[in-house]
């Protein structure tokens, strides 16, 4: 089997829903392999979410264009039927959205949703086998109490129990690709350490790769092997993460690395 | 100087469906122009707090005085504060439409306003024209901080308003605050799980968890010498110490 599980050649993003076009993702090229964990920083609007939607299959609109090629698991997606998509979403490529309240259904309970993949991709499981899924995967991310979460409503609980509920339903299917988007902007320090850990096992145990995208960067540095820089739509620098750290090729990437907070008060 | 209080709370109790006991006998004050810092676990209540303050709370007993006329707060899911059916432009001028009398604002001036806020937190005055839904996270993150500062208020709730920013426009945002706080004497209520921003932002901190005060005190002095088992924690897992 190639060792290559996604790889993105030439990736163009452009919004027409506006006067002017805006290209708001430039030629982006990136290669995940197998069990790799992939780190993605950069400017906030650079088109880090964008290109995460582009992979997931969720950019198909009539005033979008998307142009290049993503081939996952030696699969085209950008040209690939809905149906084929379907398939894919949710079993092979999990999606960790940036706020998971504009992802979360308002109107359905926590399990649903978490169960939301189960049933369209297990359909020989059964209610029960669900369930059970659902309060593991819900008891992983370190949710207290995950069956009483599990009869919740997304605005019932805390901003970051929902992120939980969204790494939970992305993880459920174990999938081959899981694509976490700031998946712990919303956590404290010590359950974003044990979300870190659990996405190390997931990573270790089923092979999972793993696309981390944060601006949180002595997290990417201590997950990911590797490194990608993104300003303004490009994809400016690539590397290994010591390497980025250490020896910043590019003056964005240094900016980015000095202005990592210390704990030290600015000068107003 | 002024050395009132601007918030003062005293057994705050607030309550959901009855049963669910979410904030237990909080009481703290806050002086006008300072900026408290509120940290915890995630689901101990800081959101909570923040809207009880706010008056958004109904089940609740203890007192909650806010000395403030017009209280503002960068809520920590921007995308729900925002109208999605009006362009940003809209969004942003709607306070400075709302100035009567003497205070009463052109067109022009409001325009001007409002590209000089964007320009604040570093977005391209091309942003009037999008929605919120056209976006990315960081972007409303920003335009949320924005449409709160241009209401010229005296006291400001920011629950987790840097989480989405690349660091180099988190520390552009964490001077804006500070220099309107030393300017103007702006308080804001901080609420972060970042302990690096909290310590750049804030003069004292409340550590929170199971909808209780654990800890509080001047930053410098829980971050060195913290006593409660659950702040060194906190610390130890940012590596702090
Ligand atoms: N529907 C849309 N129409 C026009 N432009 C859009 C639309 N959606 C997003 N954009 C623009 O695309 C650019 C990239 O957005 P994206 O969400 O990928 O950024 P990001 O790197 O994830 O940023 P952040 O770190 O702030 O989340 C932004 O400048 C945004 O304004
Ligand atoms: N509208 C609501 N109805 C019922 N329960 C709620 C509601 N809002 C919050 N809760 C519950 O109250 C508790 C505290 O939630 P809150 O949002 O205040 O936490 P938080 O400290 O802000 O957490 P985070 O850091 O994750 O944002 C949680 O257990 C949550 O499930
Ligand atoms: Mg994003
Ligand atoms: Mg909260």
């Amino acid at each position: 089997m190639d060792d290559i599980l996604l790889d993105i050649k030439n990736l163009n993003i452009e919004f027409h829903d506006h006067d002017a076009p805006e290209h708001v993702v430039k030629n982006v090229n990136m290669v995940l392999k197998r069990g790799e964990i992939l780190g993605i920083v950069g400017e906030s609007g650079s088109g880090k979410s964008l290109t995460a939607m582009a992979i997931a299959g969720l950019l198909r609109r009539h005033d979008i264009t998307t142009d290049g090629r993503i081939i996952f698991d030696g699969k085209e997606l950008l040209g690939a039927k809905r149906s084929e998509l379907r398939k894919i979403q949710g079993n092979d490529i999990g999606v960790i959205f940036q706020e998971p309240m504009t992802s979360l259904n308002p109107t359905k309970r926590i399990g649903w949703q978490v169960e939301e993949s189960l049933r369209i991709h297990r359909p020989e499981m059964d209610k029960a086998q669900r369930y059970r899924l659902a309060v593991e995967s819900l008891k992983s991310v370190e949710l207290d109490e995950p069956e009483r979460i599990y009869g919740k409503y997304p605005h019932e609980l805390s901003g970051g129990m929902r992120q939980r509920v969204m790494i939970a339903s992305a993880m459920i299917c174990e999938p081959k690709l899981l694509i976490a988007d700031e998946p712990t902007t919303a956590l404290d320090v010590t359950i974003q350490m044990q979300i870190v850990k659990l996405l190390q096992r997931l990573n270790r145990e089923k092979k999972t790769s793993i696309l981390f995208i944060s601006h949180d960067l002595s997290l990417v540095k201590r997950l990911c092997g590797r490194i990608l820089v993104m300003h303004d739509g490009r994809v400016v620098e690539e590397g290994a993460s010591e390497e980025i750290f250490t020896d910043p090729k590019q003056d964005y990437t240094r900016k980015l690395i000095d202005a990592i907070p210390k704990l030290e008060k600015p000068e107003i | 100087m002024e050395t009132t209080n601007i918030l003062e709370i005293n057994n705050l109790n607030v309550y959901y469906n009855k049963k669910h006991h979410v904030l237990k006998d909080i009481s703290f004050s806050m002086k006008r122009g300072e900026i408290l810092g509120l940290v915890g676990e995630s689901g101990c209540g800081k959101t909570s707090l923040a809207k009880a303050i706010l008056g958004m709370q109904s089940n609740y007993d203890g007192s909650i005085s806010l000395d403030c006329r017009n209280p503002q707060m960068v809520f920590q899911d921007p995308y729900s504060s925002l109208n999605p059916s009006k362009k940003i432009g809209w969004i942003l001028e709607e306070p400075l439409r709302m100035k009567k009398g003497t205070e009463k604002l052109t067109h022009a001036k409001r325009q001007e306003k409002v590209a000089q806020m964007l320009e604040k937190v570093g977005l391209d005055i091309k942003i009037r024209e999008h929605y919120p839904s056209e976006l990315s996270g960081g972007q409303r993150q920003r335009i949320a901080i924005a449409a709160a500062l241009l209401c010229d208020t005296g006291f400001l709730i920011a629950d987790e308003p840097v989480s989405a920013l690349d660091v180099t426009i988190q520390a552009q945002i964490i001077k804006l605050l500070l220099q309107l706080h030393k300017e103007m004497g702006l308080s804001i209520l901080f609420i972060s799980h970042d302990l690096r921003v909290v310590y750049m932002m804030c003069d004292r901190v409340m550590i929170m968890r199971d909808g209780m005060i654990l800890e509080r005190g001047c930053v410098d002095e829980i971050y060195k010498n913290p006593q409660n088992d659950y702040t060194k924690l906190l610390l130890e897992a940012a590596n702090i110490n």
